[in-house]
């Protein structure tokens, strides 16, 4: 391997550095942890990038390292990746008594509580905007298991914020000065 | 008619649907736009380096 192919695939990595720390972050919801699992990814990507296929994917490739690496220490250290701390609950009760509207953190909590399959195949295809093949891969399933657990995590994600419609979404009604439609 | 189909519903699900991504790309968005520490570019120049070295 020449010095300017170690440079070229330095570069590249880094151009993926910040996708690879959102999804490690996403996965975990740990800062620390999640830099731990991009450094431990960049460290495994550069060993084996003999294995790499130019023109494949790397972005796809790089993330499916992350998640094996994560996926095999959640099995290791029995992480317990569901809101360990009770962080996001504890933050929604101290807001006090407001309505269950869908706000960020009604959200961040609703997808803290999917199962980790759900949640990944969330951030992948509708956040990181992967095509279903490439969540496909870096998942190691099929198609039709991320589109079926795409679709489950799209209900699941709305019976934990009990939203039942799109009108659901947004500031109070109260709050906008609407009126409640009396119903005497 | 019996099998009528329900447009308002399905309406509804595709709002559903884009408020879900928008505040999925606004979650991630706040990850992906987080200042990267400079760890990881130094890891990467000493790997770059130890194998120019050798």
């Amino acid at each position: 391997m020449s010095e300017n192919a170690g440079l070229d695939w330095r570069t590249r990595l880094l151009e993926l550095l910040p996708n690879l720390r959102a999804f490690a972050n996403s996965l975990c919801r740990d800062a620390d942890y999640a830099d731990d699992l991009v450094q431990q990814t960049l460290l495994k990507a550069w060993k084996s990038r003999s294995s790499f296929h130019e023109g494949s994917n790397l972005k796809a490739w790089l993330f499916a390292i992350l998640r094996n690496t994560f996926l095999t220490e959640l099995r290791k250290r029995k992480y317990e990746a569901e809101d360990p701390d009770d962080e996001l609950q504890n933050s929604l009760t101290s807001r006090g008594g407001q309505q269950a509207h869908m706000d960020m953190l009604d959200f961040e909590l609703a997808l803290s509580k999917l199962p980790q399959e759900q949640r990944e195949v969330l951030i992948l295809v509708g956040a990181e905007g992967v095509s279903y093949d490439e969540a496909a891969l870096i998942c190691g399933c099929a198609v039709g298991t991320i589109k079926s657990r795409m679709s489950r995590a799209r209900v699941r994600l709305c019976e934990l914020m009990g939203v039942v419609g799109a009108e659901e979404f947004g500031p109070d009604k109260a709050d906008l000065g609407q009126n409640t439609v009396a119903t005497s | 008619m019996a099998n009528d189909p329900t447009p308002e519903r399905s309406t509804a699900e595709i709002n559903l649907d884009k408020m879900i991504g928008d505040r999925l790309k606004q979650y991630y968005a706040t990850r992906l736009s987080q200042p990267l520490p400079d760890k990881f570019a130094d890891l990467l120049r000493d790997l770059a380096n130890k194998e120019a070295e050798s």
